[in-house]
């Protein structure tokens, strides 16, 4: 199909509403070479991430001890060199992904389904109750976060399932304040005006008019949460209350690094890399979604 | 004006009830209650039973709750199980480094965040917006601690120039404050963009243009003024971050702060030290905040009518 026949259809396609806006959408960001950088990393970062759980072997490979190899810098052999155990750095960097994309997409798909229950209710039902809730996760809001999750964790304890908790308990609060303003501005659109005029229950309304339109802007904002959840999650490792050594998490091996980190500097410089690009591309996509949502930029 | 402020001010006493019940709820399911901790790992349930008992540990929540906010009322935020000193004696010395750090981060990230972001809106499109742009992104997915370390490897282990441990002279804090306020001044930088943005458009600038006004007293007359109300939430807003943010620069940089207090207490499940150093910077941070809107109010009338 030549270029010009294929604008003139998608042309057509468009005065018939044909384009679904989700593909529109997907055509615009798609023009974005940052934000689709972004995506193949993140891409490629999964894909690896997945892997790795089947290529390496975790009790030998990864935590396993091997004295003749000790910290070595990095090299042909060993492209981010070896930790002061013998273990191979670059294959517990790629083995760590696992954690920080687990964490990070588990606690921001959970604390959103909790967002949108309280800031949809909220938006949709409005008065004693929304002021009410409202009050309760502005409070929460004001208790600074890094205590918070740090509390949490005194609670529950350290490792995965105190991370898990802590994050999604510090991401509700902003959820909800987020999903219920962008719940707002369609509430007050005509057409949910209609739906109700025509005796559609408050159920079906929510569900089938209110969160397909609410979907996008929520999207954006959890791209944003995970890229936060990831980069807390491995403070949290490294200050001794996450994810605990051996286990390959980015942030427990910078706080294993930082003793040694004047004679080995490596150790220091990789895991970090990898939280940084991490959270960078989720940032990117969801900046990249937020100018692609924009009809000002068709 | 008056008005206003008592209402912003009444406002906050529900917000503190909310905060302080919920926090000495959750900090009452933790595993280590006050018999287990004083008395150490080798004394029997039923001394333990009796130590809980004989401080009113054993009874219901709520009353605990009523007991600890009379307390709190006057000052007093319980005893540390583990030290038996008053929480707010185990706290106070360390309360001035953590704020210190807060407050000199928000100063810092004002300082470079705010003419960074004027610069970026003033020069839109060019290579200073851009540039702006990328920095700023980057900095906001750079985790504080890994942040700290690449300055320490950089500025003491290589270079020599800064300390990396413990306070003492003012060396000692350039390292944390940056790590502090970098990201904040990322932040502060996009926000002052946008704002300026916004306000580069409204109708005042055109009628300023209008009546020969030149660019700079444009720019610092006219639009800096409206735009920069917003960043002054923003500002405080982050003062929240900051106080959070502190606890890791503490730790890297081992400054005796309130972080590390309540990193040993969690280590040895001294819940009361948590407790007290979380709703003590939760109500310095509503303090601030309040500060802020208070602020925000003298310089734009018409928030005045927004609470009622």
């Amino acid at each position: 199909m030549t270029k010009r026949r294929k604008n003139r259809q998608d042309h057509l396609a468009n005065l018939a509403g044909q384009t679904s806006p989700a593909l529109e959408v997907w055509r615009r960001f798609r023009k974005n070479p940052v934000s689709m950088t972004a995506l193949v990393v993140l891409v490629a970062l999964i894909v690896a991430a997945i892997l790795a759980g089947f290529v390496f072997d975790y009790a030998t490979q990864i935590t396993g001890i091997n004295a003749q190899e000790r910290l070595q810098f990095p090299s042909a052999s060993h492209w981010f060199g070896t930790d002061a155990y013998g273990r191979d750095v670059f294959m517990r960097v790629l083995y760590g992904a696992r954690y920080s994309l687990f964490i990070g997409i588990v606690t921001s798909a959970v604390s959103m389904v909790f967002g949108i229950l309280i800031g949809a209710s909220c938006a949709y039902f409005g008065g004693i109750y929304d002021a009410v809730v409202m009050r309760i996760v502005d409070a929460v809001v004001c208790i600074p976060s890094m205590l918070l999750m740090l509390a949490l964790v005194a609670v529950v304890g350290k490792g995965m399932r105190g991370i898990i908790i802590a994050l999604v308990v510090t991401s509700i609060p902003g959820f909800s304040r987020i999903i219920r303003s962008i719940v707002q501005n369609v509430v007050n659109q005509e057409y949910i005006e209609a739906a109700h005029a025509c005796g559609t229950g408050d159920a079906e309304i929510i569900w089938r008019h209110i969160l397909p339109n609410c979907f996008a802007p929520i999207l954006v904002d959890v791209l944003m949460n995970v890229a936060s959840c990831i980069m807390a999650a491995s403070s949290l490792s490294y200050l001794g209350m996450g994810i605990q050594v051996p286990a390959p998490e980015w942030g427990a091996m910078l706080s294993d690094a930082t003793s040694m980190m004047r004679a080995y500097p490596y150790l220091a410089i990789f895991p970090g890399i990898a939280i940084v690009v991490t959270s960078l591309s989720f940032n990117l996509i969801g900046d990249g979604l937020t100018d692609a949502l924009d009809p000002k930029n068709s | 004006m008056l008005k206003f402020s008592l209402k912003r001010i009444l406002l906050m006493i529900p917000t503190i009830f909310i905060i302080t019940f919920l926090t000495f709820a959750i900090m009452s399911l933790s595993a280590g209650s006050p018999g287990s901790v004083a008395l150490g790992i080798n004394a029997s349930q039923a001394d333990i039973d009796a130590y809980n008992h004989e401080i009113g540990y054993d009874r219901p929540l709520l009353v605990r709750y009523v007991e600890y906010m009379k307390g709190v009322l006057h000052g007093d935020f319980g005893t540390s199980y583990k030290s038996s000193l008053a929480v707010t004696k185990v706290l106070l010395p360390e309360f001035p480094i953590t704020v210190q750090l807060a407050v000199l981060s928000v100063f810092f990230s004002a300082l470079i965040g705010i003419p960074i972001g004027v610069l970026a809106a003033v020069k839109k499109g060019t290579v200073w917006d851009t540039g702006t742009t990328v920095v700023t992104l980057i900095l906001a997915s750079v985790p504080g601690f890994w942040l700290a370390l690449l300055m320490m490897l950089l500025f003491s282990l290589k270079l020599g120039w800064l300390p990396s441990f413990g306070i003492g002279s003012w060396k000692h804090y350039v390292m944390p404050v940056a790590t502090l306020a970098l990201p904040s001044a990322a932040y502060t930088a996009r926000m002052v963009r946008i704002t300026m943005l916004e306000a580069l458009q409204s109708d005042y600038v055109r009628t300023a243009k209008a009546k020969g006004a030149g660019p700079g007293r444009i720019v610092f007359i006219h639009v800096l003024r409206n735009a920069l109300m917003p960043v002054i939430t923003t500002l405080g807003m982050s003062f929240a971050g900051l106080l959070g943010g502190a606890v890791i620069a503490e730790q890297v940089f081992g400054l005796p702060g309130i972080g590390q207090e309540i990193l040993t207490a969690i280590n040895s499940k001294d819940s009361p030290v948590v407790l007290g150093a979380t709703i003590i910077l939760s109500l310095l941070y509503m303090l601030i905040m309040l500060l802020m809107d208070l602020l925000n109010a003298m310089l734009n009338p018409q928030l005045r009518d927004s609470l009622s």
